[in-house]
């Protein structure tokens, strides 16, 4: 599959393989990754074009608004476990690629 | 809800009103987030206009990047590439016209919505005490229209977009050898 793995990319498919099953935030991913909003939602918008993301909308309490959430999809949790393996580097890479964004 | 995070409510709000179809539910997301941010924070506020700024950017950067690919399509027909297959089937000659072409467009663009602007500089040049000459109006409208087309041209050369930065290149030389002669025959 084509996209372009940037290291904000990889950030993000890191961020997610964690905890694969869960949903995630759109704030949430941003504390985790270090990510600005206006990097973060093109990488996922692109994401979830390619059918890598799945997306939802939280069943919200009453008198909140609902929230966006975001998780793997099958081909994509495939897909970030081959890239993974592609640049042969596990979870501890990801503290490394965090200093490197400041 | 203080001020600042009011304002970046109202930003999100008018990106919501003004954002293509198909990226209405990610700047709705992106408003949504925006009560979450900054809670725990003494900058909270800034911190939510931070996010409706970057938000804000993002959705503009997907809108910009829309009508490119709606403009590469047109000009695609134009070339004579009709049909999926074939815009793959494109030869590099062919993707490098294209790529000066949109050069050329981009140029133009910005050097007529500058020509557009010029009445506008000229009067805020004017509201600080400087009268509006022919070397102002060089300095405050054909300068930085040119050290833009240069940056830009030399930003798209090192991410490998040379034939975009080749069609500004050639249009920003046009641009200067027009207010060249013209300064000339003055």
């Amino acid at each position: 599959m084509k996209l372009k793995l940037s290291p904000q990319t990889v950030l993000i498919l890191e961020a997610f393989l964690d905890h694969p099953a869960e949903w995630k935030y759109g704030y949430d991913l941003s504390r985790l990754t270090g990510l600005k909003s206006g990097t973060l939602y093109p990488i996922l918008m692109r994401l979830a074009d390619r059918k890598l993301l799945e997306t939802s909308w939280e069943t919200s309490e009453l008198g909140k608004p609902p929230r966006h959430m975001y998780r793997f999809t099958p081909e994509g949790m495939q897909f970030a476990r081959e890239q993974r393996t592609s640049r042969g580097t596990g979870p501890v890479g990801l503290p490394i690629l965090n200093e490197a964004q400041g | 809800m203080g001020r600042v995070r009011t304002l970046a409510e109202r930003l999100l709000r008018a990106m919501l009103r003004h954002a293509p179809e198909e990226r209405r539910a990610w700047v709705e997301a992106m408003l949504r987030e925006l009560d979450f941010i900054g809670l725990d924070s003494e900058w909270g506020e800034w911190a939510a206009l931070s996010w409706a700024l970057g938000c804000t950017t993002a959705i503009f950067r997907e809108c910009v990047r829309g009508w490119g690919t709606w403009l590469g399509k047109r000009c695609l027909n134009l070339l004579g590439v009709q049909s999926e297959k074939g815009e793959k089937k494109m030869n590099s000659t062919g993707k490098k016209t294209l790529g000066v072409l949109a050069g050329v467009g981009l140029a133009l663009a910005l050097g007529v919505s500058l020509f557009f602007l010029r009445n506008v500089i000229a009067d805020m040049l004017l509201a600080v005490g400087i009268p509006r000459t022919m070397w102002s109006h060089i300095l405050s409208v054909i300068v930085p229209a040119e050290a833009i087309v240069v940056v830009a041209a030399i930003l798209l050369w090192r991410k490998r977009r040379a034939p975009i930065a080749v069609g500004m290149l050639l249009t920003g030389f046009v641009m200067a050898a027009h207010v060249v002669v013209t300064l000339a025959t003055h």
